[in-house]
């Protein structure tokens, strides 16, 4: 299943999430260019966000969901989190720029390489990233599973179908 | 009585599995649909469980008594199939083959594999579209909160983080309460109504508040077991009158009849005790997960029921034929539900559950009777996955006929059943403190534990204690490959401060008691959660002792209340042992003498650039299986182990008993860990069970006493030997031959064995070309599999087994070949 802006039916919705996608997109492209990594979760987090404010099937998902997913790399440089929750009476996605030690899980990367190919593999693999060493967690496991669940169309969105080492 | 065996026996010897579909058309075609079913994700369950529960959110009801009802509303109103012409009424789930899902234990990991379930490379298992959303939308969400997982993890942040780690140990209780023998004698005896009457008196006259809640709850579980049946007799009715089939008619018309007399009360005939079992069978899976929940001796509770109907001739032998391969297909009617990862690690096993035939009685007299040896024929004639179908065993009691039919069927399915022997392992059961009376009626649970028949809440799968992982702990003071340089264990010395082989030893033990004690503590901490959350009205009910003592399973109702331990990587962990103390430690070593230090750091280079030590560590270290001073350090393993456990308490105030199979996590845990000191490459598969190292040159007799000299009576769980023989034609010479081997292993001391009779070349093949062979089976470490369906890793480690010629037991290597 995938969501795209073109679900929206308000034409309006289309031009802003148009334009905003639009530069989610090239700054993360750019990010990835430059081997930074610093802003890729965040502006991952940040098309997740703005498909749930655009795309009411998309935000279906997350219906009376309210928990925070933290992220950040075991050197500590890097960090973001996503808080679900409502805003009136819309399901939404806030996404602050570290993590916050409140989360119902924290989910912490060995490094920025590793937090980059969990962001744009399209199904990431918790077992096998935690079998690799390559992520810890500290909490309910469950809210991974259903973040990752949500995940899945991010790279779709910011454009990436493929593995981060084959698209650099 | 023999004489009566003799008759049945050569009506048996005209049956073929040649002959099936003009013998069995029906079951012939109940086994086609078999081989072709595809898996499918059943939610009715989660469906039902989570709407009850989401229902009564602040109800102040006892949480037992609210698991009561849940699972009454389930089989009350569950939805009645008949998907095929199976004689018996009843099914697992709402689909031909179906994947249950238990969210409030490990259901829910399959939440990002929604849409691609359906289409995975491995085993893929179909979920429609409007389930998965279900799925995503209402039943997760409600349980993310309420897993048994994560109501455990609150309280045990620490020791629940290892078991995330998968490497260090896992614990069964986060997906199941199961692996055990229910005693489903006691329906027979009984029925439901006269168990729900005892129970009602009793809660009458209770005045201790939760026995009475416990009382309270067998019966509501039961009232709903009863619905069911009745549902089933009446959707039955309605299918028949709309049959235009005449034996489709009947057949409906008959499990109707059947399903009005049984479950309630005690069964007439024959086919009514084989589907009273069924349905207690599904009653109990409504409930419980299958994790090997194992209706134990089969040939000793219906045997009345057999023999009445066949003396008095109303029942054939083709008849009795009929029901038990009905009942065999569907007690493989349901798989387990598996996330990706853990299919690719370790998938391709059934649900386990394990049929015993044969043996001796509580009396000790030889238990073989008429029905065991129809049941061999069925299993000759149905050769699937599951049931689990095993063979005791006891030598001088049982006679050498028994054995050497036991022996056909094995060469003639190439696979199944397994041995077990039951002089071994009476003993070992009666070192539990289990009586010798209980200790002969033992059934087989799963792969290969042992429990008294519907005495025993076994738990047998609680740990699976990771051995690779403790040895690699004990050479990097405490370190991990999970961890880093972060010491996780005990600071155990370092390499260069160990200056004898005791000294690697103690490391050795050190680290295995560090995860011992958080392995038996946190499956303890599981067990309390069990016992707040998850009450088991139902298994309760088919349990001697939890009537009498007016406590459920979970907190020790039975009359025997063990936990069991398995062990993955005993074989290369004995053997690197044995080669740390060959190449560091033995001054009279010519050929290769190394520093400690020096031997790991090639071990952690996967002997990279090293072909001389490698070759030496590969072909020549001693190897448990062929070397006495190997073997030695395996029975020190065991005892070690035994000494560990022994000595500490479960939850219900049993003991903790051990065993030595791996299912495929062998395999598994092999594609993740690194070289060991033995010669295993990093990422290599692990030995299987307690079974030596593959491909090591030795003969076949020294491998079998290798074996049956560990100490038997510190592994009272039994333990999965598996040996692979070059095929041979089936004839009497050849028949004899193998049995008189499994006789000498077992007079040895030898506890099980079973067995593949497959070449090297064949498997390599199927492999290559799965669409040749799809219904190969193949024995795994304890249980049965289509070779197709395993994972790479599992083909590899079963092509690699050591092959061995059974007319000179010479072994045959890889390359030979």
């Amino acid at each position: 299943m995938s969501y795209t802006y073109k679900k929206s039916k308000i034409n309006i919705f289309r031009i802003i999430w148009d334009r905003m996608l639009r530069k989610v997109r090239e700054t993360f492209i750019a990010q990835m260019d430059s081997n930074k990594m610093d802003k890729l979760l965040e502006l991952g987090l940040k098309a997740m966000s703005l498909l749930f404010l655009l795309c009411p099937e998309y935000r279906e998902n997350i219906k009376g969901f309210k928990g925070k997913v933290a992220f950040n790399t075991v050197d500590g440089q890097l960090g973001a989190t996503a808080s679900f929750g409502r805003f009136l009476h819309l399901p939404v996605l806030r996404v602050r720029k570290t993590a916050v030690s409140n989360a119902n899980v924290t989910i912490t990367f060995s490094d920025g390489q590793a937090m980059a190919s969990f962001i744009t593999e399209p199904s990431p693999d918790i077992i096998s990233g935690i079998l690799d060493n390559k992520l810890n967690f500290t909490g309910n496991m469950n809210y991974i599973l259903r973040f990752v669940f949500l995940a899945m169309d991010i790279p779709e969105v910011l454009g990436i179908r493929t593995r981060l080492p084959d698209i650099r | 009585m023999y004489e009566h065996i003799d008759k049945v026996r050569n009506i048996l010897k005209s049956l073929s599995k040649s002959s099936m579909k003009s013998q069995f058309p029906i079951l012939d075609d109940l086994l086609t649909r078999h081989y072709h079913a595809k898996a499918e994700v059943d939610i009715e369950r989660a469906l039902f469980m989570t709407r009850y529960y989401k229902d009564r959110t602040n109800s102040k009801k006892p949480e037992a008594l609210k698991r009561a009802e849940s699972i009454h509303r389930y089989l009350s109103n569950r939805k009645i199939c008949f998907h095929d012409n199976n004689f018996l009424g009843g099914a697992c789930t709402s689909k031909e083959l179906g994947a249950p899902l238990y969210p409030e234990y490990f259901g829910i990991t399959i939440w990002p594999e929604l849409h691609t379930i359906s289409t995975r490379t491995d085993n893929p298992q179909i979920l429609s579209e409007k389930d998965a959303d279900i799925l995503n939308k209402e039943i997760f969400p409600y349980w993310m909160d309420r897993t048994i997982n994560e109501r455990v993890r609150p309280i045990e942040p620490e020791r629940q983080a290892l078991f995330d780690k998968f490497i260090f140990y896992i614990l069964s209780k986060a997906g199941t309460i199961s692996h055990t023998t229910p005693y489903y004698e006691l329906v027979l005896k009984k029925g439901v109504r006269e168990i729900i009457e005892e129970a009602k008196k009793r809660e009458a006259a209770e005045e201790d508040s939760k026995k009475k809640i416990f009382y309270k709850t067998m019966q509501v579980a039961m009232e709903g077991v009863l619905q069911y049946a009745r549902n089933i007799v009446r959707e039955a009715k309605i299918a028949a009158a709309g049959e235009t089939d005449t034996d489709k008619k009947e057949n409906l018309l008959a499990i109707a009849e059947v399903l009005s007399n049984v479950p309630e009360n005690p069964p007439r005939n024959f086919r009514e005790a084989l589907n009273a079992v069924w349905i207690s069978q599904v009653a109990v899976l409504a409930e419980n997960s299958n994790m090997a929940m194992s209706p134990g001796r089969l040939d000793q509770i219906l045997y009345p029921y057999f023999i009445k109907d066949y003396n008095g001739g109303t029942l054939t032998i083709e008849d009795a034929i009929r029901y038990c391969g009905s009942f065999w297909l569907k007690m493989a009617d349901n798989v387990n539900l598996v996330p990706e990862t853990a299919e690719r690690m370790f998938g391709g096993a059934g649900a386990v559950p394990a049929i015993t035939l044969g043996g001796v009685d509580w009396n000790g007299d030889d238990a073989v009777n008429e029905l065991t040896y129809i049941l061999l024929k069925v299993t000759e004639l149905l050769p699937i996955r599951d049931p689990n179908v095993n063979a005791r065993y006891y030598s001088g009691v049982n006679t050498k006929d028994y054995r050497d039919e036991v022996s056909r069927v094995i060469l003639s399915t190439k696979a199944i059943p397994a041995f077990f022997n039951d002089i071994e392992n009476i003993k070992t059961m009666q070192n539990q403190n289990i009586s010798l009376e209980d200790a002969r009626d033992y059934s087989v649970i799963g792969c290969v534990e042992l429990g008294a028949s519907g005495k025993q809440y076994s738990a047998s799968s609680s740990v699976f204690m990771m051995l690779h992982t403790v040895l690699y702990m004990a050479l990097h003071e405490g370190r991990s490959p999970a961890t880093g340089n972060k010491t996780i264990g005990v600071k155990t010395k370092a390499l260069k401060d160990m200056k004898s082989y005791k000294s690697v030893w103690d490391a050795y033990k050190a680290q295995l008691e560090w995860l011992v004690d958080n392995a038996v503590h946190l499956n303890n901490s599981y067990g309390r959660k069990h016992q707040e959350y998850l009450a088991t009205p139902l298994l309760s009910c088919f349990f001697d002792g939890t009537m009498e003592s007016g406590k459920d399973l979970i907190d020790g109702g039975a009359i025997y209340n063990s936990s069991g331990v398995t062990h993955i990587g005993f074989a290369d962990v004995a053997d690197s042992l044995a080669a740390i103390k060959d190449i560091c430690f033995n001054k009279d070593n010519d050929d290769i003498s190394l520093k400690l230090e020096d031997f790991i750091a090639i071990v952690d280079a996967d002997f990279n650039g090293e072909d001389k030590i490698y070759n030496y560590v590969k072909n020549i270290a001693p190897k448990y299986g062929r070397d006495i001073s190997a073997n030695s350090i395996a029975g020190k393993m065991v005892e070690i182990n035994y000494d560990l456990y022994n000595s500490r308490q479960n939850y219900r105030g049993g003991n903790y008993q051990l065993a030595y199979w791996t299912m495929t996590n062998h395999a598994g845990y092999g594609r993740i860990s690194p070289a060991t000191p033995n010669g295993r490459k990093a990422k290599e598969v692990f030995s299987s069970g307690i079974t030596p190292v593959s491909q090591v040159n030795t003969d076949v007799t020294t491998a079998y006493k290798s074996v049956a000299q560990l100490p038997s009576n510190k592994i009272s769980n039994a333990y999965a030997l598996n040996m692979k023989y070059t095929p041979i034609s089936v004839n009497p010479e050849s028949i004899k031959k193998f049995s008189a081997l499994i006789e000498g292993f077992m007079k040895s001391g030898g506890q099980q064995v079973q067995y593949n009779i497959q070449d090297y070349k064949t498997l390599k093949d199927a492999k290559e070309n799965p669409d040749k062979y799809p219904d190969l089976l193949v024995r795994v470490s304890g249980y049965s599999a289509y070779f197709k369906s395993l994972n790479e890793a599992m083909k590899d480690e079963i092509i690699l087994r050591s092959q061995y010629n059974m007319g000179t037991g010479e072994f045959v290597s890889i390359e030979q070949e």
